[in-house]
């Protein structure tokens, strides 16, 4: 009989909601969670797309520009010109599957094994909203400091990147290969939100990618809390719209 | 007979203020005591502040399905836990997850092995530690160890209802029925990509698609509608496996909704199969 302890904070989830679609496809009264947050629908209006296409394994990787909380840019085309293999990591120093990756060293031992062999780049990206809790500049250079970041942290306030992507969860790693080509896209090992796991799925494509192998695990599944895109007003947290649809 | 909670101070690595727990567990039992050769119901039971939620046990593109992990005493025995159907909730990037909200209780089955002495055995202590993901704009992490102590009683008739029994039977509502029942509710077609789901007279149908189904292509836009019939699509490369989840039966006039487990073998039944025609779905309306 005892007792809970909260083991950490994130920003996770983004809460608002794509009302438009759900609307049209779901024609259910709307759904009124008693909650004071939340707003009546609105449609939900894109970011104008400043990436070309959408990421698929085994096809050109979209390429983005980006500027890190040093306010340096990095331009995938660029690292890839290099003959870079760029890894990709989705981030939310809020989100406690990411702060538990850190904590155990889960990116950092598969960075530090890498850094300095066969023109691997590590960059992590925030996808969060310029008004959520874990966006912003200020707090993911704080964020960068706390949690040890070894390499560049991109924000993507806009979330046009993550989008382009398709990243949902915090973490969700990709890999670039050196020809430009999206060689992974999923989880960063075999375990679950609570747990780590056995198999690092990323080091495992690194590897297969560094020996001229065709990696086997290409695409699994990703685990981790809900990126938090801005929402069409770029607000979140207690302005958050969002869509739960009530079934009664 | 009780459960607990107790509420360590949260601990925070971002620059947030530590938050309370929006969402607390208890560990329940519908009936004050074990019988042997029986089967009695524990209820691991959620109650969640306003506008947080937690997430069911199936394939949510994000978040951590609610874990439990029980220790149990000498002849009992537990059964699959039952899970209530979820919601669907729709977030910025084509994010779906299916989610419970306010309230919700999962039922762990609890068998105590025929002939045990209840002299000999005196009471049973029943323990679970359970950890959840617990959402709003912001996720926590957390976890309660709960225990339940229970009486052995050999007359069932002894082991009465408790205080908490509501919860249990508040949850049977939206507990799926075996796949059987939904065959007199609810037809299938598969067509070797598509899955034609029609109940008919129904308001509304929805299917929330367990972990390891085959996963449909667009589940945002194909997983539920205003009508008594779905069409959902299946990725080509994960029909190895079946189609499986829960069905939503929303009956018309408000009336409460009907949930079946819903299990379609699909392995073998691609479009090059050849077959013969089968009768179509009625029109989409």
């Amino acid at each position: 009989m005892k007792t809970t302890s909260v083991l950490a904070l994130i920003a996770a989830g983004t809460l608002c909601l794509r009302g438009a679609a759900l609307a049209q496809n779901s024609g259910q009264p709307k759904a009124t969670p008693s909650t004071t947050e939340v707003k009546k629908d609105q449609p939900t209006k894109k970011a104008p797309a400043k990436t070309d296409g959408q990421a698929k394994v085994g096809e050109k990787a979209p390429n983005f520009t980006l500027t890190d909380t040093d306010g340096k840019t990095v331009t995938l085309a660029d690292l890839t010109k290099q003959n870079k293999i760029v890894v990709l990591e989705w981030f939310n120093p809020d989100c406690p599957v990411v702060q538990r990756c850190y904590k155990e060293g889960v990116m950092s031992k598969v960075y530090d094994a890498y850094k300095g062999k066969g023109n691997v780049t590590w960059l992590a990206i925030n996808s969060s909203g310029p008004n959520s809790d874990s966006g912003g500049k200020d707090r993911n250079v704080k964020a960068k400091a706390d949690m040890k970041l070894a390499y560049p942290l991109l924000l993507d306030e806009s979330g046009t990147v993550g989008r382009a992507y398709g990243s949902k969860n915090t973490p969700t790693m990709y890999i670039i290969a050196a020809d430009g080509t999206l060689a992974y896209w999923g989880a960063i090992d075999n375990g679950n939100a609570g747990k780590a796991g056995t198999v690092n799925y990323v080091k495992k494509a690194l590897d297969e990618i560094l020996a001229g192998q065709t990696v086997t695990d290409s695409k699994t599944t990703p685990y981790g809390c809900a990126v938090k895109y801005a929402t069409a007003e770029g607000k979140h947290d207690g302005d958050a719209k969002k869509d739960t649809e009530k079934k009664k | 007979m009780v459960a607990a909670l107790a509420g360590a101070a949260p601990s925070a690595t971002s620059g947030l203020p530590p938050p309370n727990h929006p969402a607390r567990a208890r560990l329940v039992a519908e009936q004050g005591a074990l019988v042997p050769g029986h089967t009695g119901y524990l209820g691991l039971s959620f109650d969640i502040d306003p506008g947080w939620h937690l997430y069911w046990h199936g394939a949510s593109d994000t978040g951590m399905p609610i874990m439990v992990e029980l220790d149990l005493p000498r002849g009992v025995k537990a059964g699959p836990t039952l899970w209530p159907a979820p919601m669907r909730h729709v977030s910025e990037g084509d994010i779906l997850d299916y989610i419970y909200e306010k309230r919700v209780t999962l039922i762990i089955p609890v068998t105590l092995a025929e002939g045990t002495d209840a002299k000999a055995a005196g009471k049973l202590t029943i323990n679970a530690k359970v950890s959840w993901m617990v959402c709003k704009s912001l996720c926590l992490t957390d976890n309660a160890d709960l225990s339940i102590t229970l009486p052995i009683e050999t007359d069932p008739a002894r082991a009465a209802p408790t205080a908490d029994s509501p919860l249990l039977a508040e949850a049977r509502k939206s507990i799926p029925q075996p796949p059987e029942n939904a065959a007199q509710r609810v037809k299938t077609q598969w067509d070797g990509r598509i899955l034609h789901i029609v109940s008919e007279g129904a308001a509304g149908l929805a299917f929330f698609p367990d972990r390891d189904s085959a996963a449909m292509t667009s589940p945002i836009k194909q997983g539920e509608r205003k009508s008594d019939t779905l069409s959902i699509e299946f990725e080509p490369s994960a029909l190895r496996k079946q189609a499986s989840g829960v069905l939503e039966v929303r009956p018309p006039d408000g009336k409460p909704s009907e949930y079946f487990t819903l299990i379609v073998p699909t392995v073998g039944t691609n479009q090059s199969d050849s077959r013969p025609p089968r009768p179509q779905p009625r029109p989409k309306g």
